[in-house]
C-alpha cells in the first residue's frame, strides 16, 4: 500500500507547489520604482477551477463509465483480435455507401451556414486523411503539415489571380501533383536517417514557407490574398456556390475514403504497416522502406495540397495563418485523437476537434436562450460554461496526454492497436 | 459491432448539435419579425491586441446600452452578438461569415485593419452595413465597397504627419524603420517612407519583424551602424514598448516615434518616463465637453480607463444608431443614404463621411509621454 | 559608426542568442540522447522559469524590500527550482508511461503538455506581456564597456560568461564523474545500464532537471534583456534550440552547443544582410543544407540504435 499510493503522496502536493504561484498570486507592477510586488489573489484560483468545473463533472462521468465498462465488460468484442482485414472489407462496402446519399441530400435542406461549417469540416477530414497516411500507417511525425496544405492554397490563389486563362478546375489536380513533388522533394534528403527529422524539417519549411508568403508583396504579405469571386464554386443546377462548394467537397471525401481504403489493403498498405511497426524488420523481409516512406509522404502532401485548393476556393482567401505550426498540431492531434492508421478514426477526429469548440462557444446563449436549461443549470456553473471556451487549448492539451497514457490506439482504435502502440 | 455503435452514436450526437444550432441559428435569421435589432460587433478581444480590441468595443457597448435605455432604436431593442477574430485575418473571414449568417443588420468593427479587409467584403456582399473605429489602413475604404465605414483616420493621412514632424519639427535627416509585417503595420510604414522621402529625408533601414519576436538587438545593431537620427515603429504595443527599452538599451537615445498602434496604457507602463517618444494619434478628446461624461461612464462599468479606441468604438455606435434611427430603417441603402449625407455629432467633433466612407476632416496630431501619461504636442502638427 | 563595427556587433549578438539557445539546446540533447525522444515541452519549461523569477523577486520585494543583488539572485535560484520541478513532473506524467511505447506516443504527449503549460500560464498569470521589473535588470542592461570600438553591455557579458561556465561545468560533469558515466551509459543502452546497477530511472529524471535548471538560467537572461515576458516565448525558442541540436548533430553535448552558436549568428547576420523578415527562411534554409551535406548533423549524432 505504501509504495502504491507514494507517488500520489508525494506527486500531489509537489503539484501544488509548484503551481502555486501562478494560481494563487498575483504580481503588482510598479510603475514608478520600475519593480513588481506580488499580492494574493485568491479569485484567481478559484476563477480558474471553477471554470473547469463542468470539464471536471464530464471527466467524473466518464472515469465512471470506464469503471463500469470495465466491471460489465460492455466491450469485450473490442478486445477480441478483429483482423484488420476483415474490418476493412466490411467498412469499405455497406457502411459507406449507405451514408452516403444522407450527406450528400444534406446539401439541399441545410442552411447556408450550416453547409460552410460542414465544407470547412470536409477540408479538415481530407487534411487527418491524408496525415494519417504518413503518421497513423507509416508511424512518421510530419510536424509541417500545415505548410503543404497552405502550398495548395497559395498555388490556387496565386494562379487564379495572376493567370486569368488558368481553369480553376485545373488546379485541383495540379496542386495534387506539385504538392507530391514537394513532399518527395523534402522527403528525400530525410527519410534515408531517423525518422524524426522528417518532423523538424516538416515543421521548418512549414516556418520557411509562411514567412516567405508574408514577405513578399506578390503573395500578399500579410494580408493574404483575397480573389474577386467570393467563391469559385459557380452555381450549378438551381445549387448555389455554398452548396456546390459542400457537395464537391462530400464527394471527393468519399471518393478519397474509398481509394485510401483500397491502398491500405494492398501490398502498399501492409509494407506501410509493417514499416511502423518495425521497419528493421519490414526491410529485412524485404519491404523497400525508404521508397515506401516516400510514396506515403508524397501522397499526404499531394492531399493536402489539394485541400488547400478547396479552401481558397471556397473562401476566395488565403492567408499565411493557415501554415502556421498550431494548424499543424491541430491535423496531428485530429489523426491522433480519431486512432492512428484508421481512416474512419481521422474521419472522426476531424469532426470533433473542429465542431466541440464551436458547440463550446455556442453553449452559454443556447443555455440563457433556453427555457428548460436556462433555470435548471446553477448559476456558478452556468459562469463557468460562459468562460469555457477560452479554457479550450488548456484543455485540449490535457486531453492529449491523457489520450497518450490511457487510450493511445485513438477513439476508433482496437485494443490490438492499442498493444501496438504502448510496446514497440 | 461495438466500434460501429460508438461512431454511430458519436455521429448521432454530432448532428443532433448541429441541427440544434441550426434551430438556433435559422430562429434569429428573420430580422424583420424579429422583436430585437441585432448589431454585430467583431474585434480582437484575445492575442497581443486584445486590451486595444476589448476596449474598443466597451466603448460601443456603452454608446448601445444608452440607446437601449431609451427605448432602442426603431422601436426595438439593440440586441449584440460579439465576436472574437483574435487579430487575425483568417478568423476575421470566419466572424464576418458566422455574423452575416446570424442575421445582424450592422457590425461594429474589426480592430485590426488586416482583419477588417477581408472581412469587409463579406458584409459587403451580404449588404450589411460595416464601420470600423480603429482600422486605418486604407485599402478598406479603397476596395469600392458602399457599406463600408470608418471613424477613425486613415494611415494616408496619419503616416504623413508623423513623416512630417520627423522631418520639420525633429529635423531629422535619416530615420530607420521596423514593422511589424502586418496589413497595418507595414501599410503605415511605407506610408511614412514614401512621404519621408519626398520631403527630402533617407531611410536608412526598413526591415520587418514577426509578431511574436521579441528580441530587437540585431535589428538594433543595424539602426546604430546605418547612423539613424530618429526611429520609427510601425506596429502595436505588446511589441512597441519592449522595443523602446531595447532601443534605449542599447544607448540609442534617438527619438522613437510610432502610431496609434501604442497608444495604450499598457504602452506608458512598459516604457515608462522615457524621454523622446513620440506617437500620432486623433486628436485629444480629454478637453472636450462630451468626453468626461464617456470617461466617467466607462470607468464607472469597466473600472479602468478608457482605451484609446474607446471612443472611437462610442461615436461608431453612437453614429450607426442614429442613421438606421434617421432612415427609419435597417436596410443597407438607406442607411449608407444617410450616413453620407448628414453630418452627425460625436465625442470627437463633427462629423461627415466622405464618398468612401472615410471621415472628411480626420486629424492626426502628435503625442508625447509626460508625467506618465500621453499627452498631445502643443506644437504639434 | 563605420560597418565594420556593426559588423562586431552583429556577430556579438548572435554569439550571445546563440548562447542562450544553447542553454535551451543542450536541455533537448541530453533528453534526445538518453530517450530518444523531442521534448516538445522543454521550452515551456524556459517560459516557466522566466515566470517564476519573476513571482520570486516579486514576493521578495514585499516581504524585505528591493535589494538586487539578493533579489535578483535568489530570483534566479527559484526559477531554476521551478523549472526542474516542472520539467520532473513532465516527465513522471507525461513521459514515464511511455518510454516502452511507440515513438509517437510520448511526442504526442509532450506536444499535449506543452500546450497545456503555455495556456495554464495564459488563463494563470496574464494573457498579455508582462514587463520585467527594470530596476532590476537596469544595472546589467544599461552599463557598457567600450572594447574593439563596439559597445558590450553587462547582461551580454554575463549571458557569455555565465554559458561558457555552465558548459565547462557540462563537460566535466559527462566525462570527468561518475554521474557522467552513468549518464551517457543511460544514453547508449537503458537495459544494460539497468543491469550494472545504475538506476536509470533516477538518472534520466536527474536529465530533465538539469536540461530545465539550464533553460530556466536562459529564459531569466531573455527576459532581462527584451523586458518581455509573454505566454508563448517559449515555443520560438523551443523551435531554435531544437533546430539548433539537429543541426551539430542530436544527443552530442559539444554538437548542440555548436549547432547553436551557428544557429545565433545566422540569424544576426540575416537580420543585417537581408532583414529580419526573412530569418526563418535562412534558418530553414541553413538546416535542409546541413542535413543533405552532412545528415549526421555537423558533429554527429549520438544516439543509440534502437532495433
Amino acid at each position: 500500500m505504501n509504495s502504491r499510493w507514494r507517488p500520489y503522496l508525494l506527486g500531489i502536493p509537489g503539484l501544488v507547489i509548484i503551481t502555486f504561484p501562478f494560481l494563487w498570486l498575483q504580481l503588482d507592477p510598479d510603475f514608478d520604482k520600475h519593480t513588481v510586488g506580488i499580492s494574493w489573489a485568491p479569485s484567481h484560483g478559484l476563477q480558474f477551477f471553477g471554470d473547469l468545473s463542468p470539464v471536471f463533472l464530464v471527466a467524473s462521468l466518464i472515469w465512471i463509465g470506464v469503471q463500469a465498462n470495465r466491471h460489465f465488460g460492455w466491450d469485450k468484442s473490442l478486445a477480441q483480435n478483429q483482423t484488420w482485414q476483415q474490418t476493412g472489407r466490411a467498412w469499405t462496402h455497406y457502411w459507406a455507401w449507405g451514408i452516403m446519399p444522407l450527406v450528400l441530400s444534406g446539401s439541399l435542406f441545410l442552411s447556408a451556414s450550416i453547409l460552410s461549417l460542414l465544407t470547412n469540416v470536409g477540408i479538415y477530414m481530407l487534411l487527418a486523411l491524408g496525415l494519417n497516411i504518413t503518421v497513423g500507417m507509416t508511424g512518421l511525425l510530419v510536424l509541417g503539415y500545415a505548410g503543404f496544405f497552405g502550398f495548395g492554397a497559395y498555388f490556387f490563389a496565386l494562379s487564379q489571380q495572376n493567370l486569368p486563362y488558368f481553369p480553376w478546375w485545373l488546379a485541383g489536380p495540379l496542386a495534387f501533383v506539385l504538392g507530391g513533388g514537394v513532399g518527395y522533394l523534402l522527403g528525400l534528403p530525410c527519410l534515408r536517417l531517423r525518422g524524426d527529422y522528417l518532423a523538424i524539417v516538416t515543421l521548418g519549411f512549414a516556418e520557411a514557407f509562411r514567412e516567405m508568403m508574408r514577405n513578399l508583396d506578390l503573395t500578399g504579405s500579410d494580408r493574404g490574398i483575397i480573389l474577386n469571386d467570393h467563391s469559385m464554386f459557380r452555381s450549378f443546377a438551381g445549387l448555389g456556390s455554398g452548396q456546390m462548394g459542400y457537395l464537391f467537397t462530400a464527394l471527393l471525401l468519399f471518393l478519397a475514403v474509398f481509394l485510401l481504403q483500397r491502398l491500405y489493403h494492398s501490398p502498399v498498405g501492409r509494407a506501410w504497416i509493417a514499416i511502423r511497426e518495425n521497419e528493421v524488420a519490414a526491410a529485412s523481409v524485404g519491404v523497400p522502406v525508404v521508397q515506401m516512406k516516400l510514396l506515403a509522404f508524397s501522397l499526404s502532401a499531394a492531399i493536402a495540397a489539394v485541400a488547400g485548393v478547396i479552401y481558397g476556393a471556397k473562401d476566395g482567401f488565403v492567408s499565411p495563418a493557415m501554415c502556421e505550426f498550431q494548424q499543424s498540431i491541430m491535423i496531428l492531434a485530429m489523426v491522433i485523437l480519431g486512432g492512428l492508421g484508421n481512416s474512419y478514426g481521422a474521419l472522426l477526429g476531424a469532426a470533433l476537434l473542429y465542431l466541440v469548440p464551436e458547440y463550446l462557444k455556442l453553449v452559454p446563449s443556447m443555455i440563457q436562450g433556453h427555457p428548460f436549461l436556462g433555470n435548471v443549470i446553477p448559476p456558478f456553473l452556468r459562469d463557468a460554461l460562459q468562460h469555457l471556451s477560452d479554457y479550450r487549448l488548456l484543455l485540449f492539451g490535457g486531453v492529449m496526454v491523457l489520450m497518450m497514457l490511457y487510450r493511445p490506439q485513438g477513439l476508433l482504435g482496437s485494443s490490438r492497436r492499442k498493444t501496438e502502440m504502448q510496446h514497440t | 459491432m461495438r466500434k460501429l455503435h460508438l461512431l454511430l452514436s458519436l455521429g448521432i450526437v454530432l448532428v443532433a448539435g448541429a441541427a440544434l444550432t441550426s434551430c438556433q441559428k435559422s430562429q434569429d435569421s428573420k430580422p424583420v419579425e424579429a422583436s430585437t435589432i441585432k448589431i454585430g460587433m467583431a474585434g480582437a478581444q484575445t492575442g497581443s491586441d486584445g486590451q486595444i480590441g476589448t476596449s474598443m468595443l466597451n466603448g460601443s457597448k456603452i454608446a448601445i446600452d444608452e440607446w437601449n435605455a431609451k427605448g432602442g432604436v426603431l422601436g426595438k431593442k439593440i440586441e449584440t452578438v460579439i465576436l472574437d477574430d483574435e487579430g487575425k485575418p483568417d478568423k476575421a473571414v470566419t466572424v464576418a461569415q458566422t455574423l452575416v449568417d446570424s442575421g445582424v443588420v450592422a457590425v461594429i468593427g474589426h480592430f485590426n485593419s488586416g482583419c477588417t479587409i477581408p472581412a469587409s467584403r463579406r458584409y459587403n456582399d451580404a449588404k450589411i452595413v460595416e464601420i470600423s473605429p480603429g482600422s486605418t489602413n486604407p485599402q478598406y475604404t479603397e476596395q469600392g465597397f458602399p457599406y463600408a465605414f470608418r471613424i477613425c483616420g486613415r494611415d494616408d493621412q496619419q503616416g504623413p504627419v508623423a513623416a512630417a514632424y520627423m522631418h520639420d519639427k525633429l529635423k531629422l535627416n535619416k530615420i530607420a524603420i521596423l514593422h511589424n509585417k502586418t496589413a497595418y503595420g507595414q501599410g503605415l510604414a511605407e506610408v511614412v517612407k514614401k512621404t519621408f522621402e519626398s520631403l527630402g529625408g533617407t531611410v536608412v533601414m526598413f526591415q520587418g519583424i514577426g509578431q511574436d519576436e521579441r528580441d530587437f538587438r540585431a535589428n538594433l545593431s543595424v539602426v546604430k551602424g546605418s547612423g539613424a537620427e530618429g526611429f520609427f515603429w510601425g506596429g502595436m504595443y505588446s511589441q512597441g514598448g519592449p522595443l523602446c527599452i531595447q532601443l534605449r538599451e542599447a544607448g540609442l537615445n534617438i527619438p522613437f516615434i510610432s502610431d496609434d498602434g501604442c497608444f495604450d496604457q499598457s504602452f506608458i507602463d512598459t516604457v515608462g518616463n522615457t524621454a523622446n517618444v513620440f506617437l500620432s494619434f486623433g486628436k485629444d478628446y480629454h478637453d472636450l465637453p462630451a468626453a468626461k461624461p464617456f470617461m466617467d461612464k466607462y470607468k464607472a462599468t469597466f473600472n479602468q480607463q478608457e482605451g484609446a479606441y474607446s471612443v472611437y468604438g462610442y461615436d461608431a455606435a453612437n453614429t450607426l444608431l442614429s442613421a438606421i434611427d434617421q432612415a427609419q430603417s435597417t436596410e443597407a441603402d438607406k442607411v449608407t443614404a444617410i450616413m453620407k449625407n448628414r453630418p452627425f455629432d460625436t465625442i470627437l467633433g463633427k462629423v461627415e463621411f466622405d464618398s468612401k466612407g472615410d471621415v472628411k476632416q480626420s486629424g492626426y496630431v502628435m503625442w508625447t509621454i509626460k508625467d506618465g501619461k500621453l499627452q498631445v504636442l502643443p506644437d504639434g502638427p | 559608426m563605420n560597418s565594420s563595427s556593426t559588423l562586431t556587433e552583429i556577430l556579438i549578438d548572435g554569439v550571445s542568442r546563440g548562447a542562450v539557445y544553447a542553454l535551451v539546446a543542450l536541455g533537448y540533447t541530453m533528453v534526445y540522447g538518453v530517450l530518444g525522444m523531442i521534448n516538445f515541452a522543454h521550452g515551456e519549461v524556459f517560459m516557466i522559469g522566466m515566470f517564476a523569477c519573476i513571482y520570486a523577486i516579486g514576493v521578495f520585494s514585499t516581504t524585505w524590500g528591493d535589494h538586487i543583488f539578493l533579489n535578483l539572485g535568489l530570483g534566479i535560484i527559484v526559477a531554476m527550482i521551478f523549472s526542474a520541478a516542472y520539467g520532473y513532473a513532465n516527465e513522471r506524467i507525461a513521459y514515464r508511461r511511455l518510454r516502452k511505447a511507440h515513438v509517437l506516443a510520448p511526442l504526442t504527449s509532450a506536444i499535449g503538455i506543452s500546450t497545456f503549460l503555455q495556456y495554464f500560464i495564459f488563463l494563470t498569470v496574464s494573457k498579455d506581456t508582462v514587463n520585467f521589473p527594470r530596476y532590476y535588470s537596469d544595472f546589467l542592461t544599461n552599463h557598457r564597456i567600450h572594447f574593439g570600438g563596439v559597445e558590450v553591455t553587462y547582461l551580454q557579458i554575463a549571458i557569455l560568461s555565465l554559458a561558457l561556465i555552465i558548459m565547462g561545468g557540462l563537460f566535466y560533469l559527462i566525462n570527468c564523474t561518475r554521474l557522467g558515466i552513468a549518464l551517457r551509459a543511460t544514453a547508449q543502452d537503458q537495459l544494460m545500464a539497468s543491469l550494472v546497477g545504475i538506476p536509470v530511472d533516477k538518472i534520466i529524471a536527474f536529465t530533465f532537471i538539469l536540461g530545465s535548471a539550464l533553460a530556466a538560467i536562459a529564459g531569466v537572461m531573455v527576459s532581462m534583456y527584451t523586458n518581455v515576458l509573454v505566454f508563448d516565448a517559449g515555443y520560438r525558442v523551443g523551435l531554435k534550440a531544437f533546430t539548433a541540436a539537429i543541426l551539430g548533430g542530436i544527443g552530442n553535448v559539444p554538437g548542440a552547443v555548436l549547432g547553436a552558436l551557428i544557429l545565433g549568428l545566422t540569424e544576426a547576420l540575416t537580420t543585417l544582410q537581408f532583414g529580419s523578415e526573412w530569418n526563418d527562411v535562412t534558418t530553414f534554409g541553413l538546416l535542409m543544407l546541413v542535413l543533405l551535406l552532412r545528415p549526421r548533423g555537423l558533429l554527429g549524432e549520438r544516439v543509440a540504435d534502437k532495433v
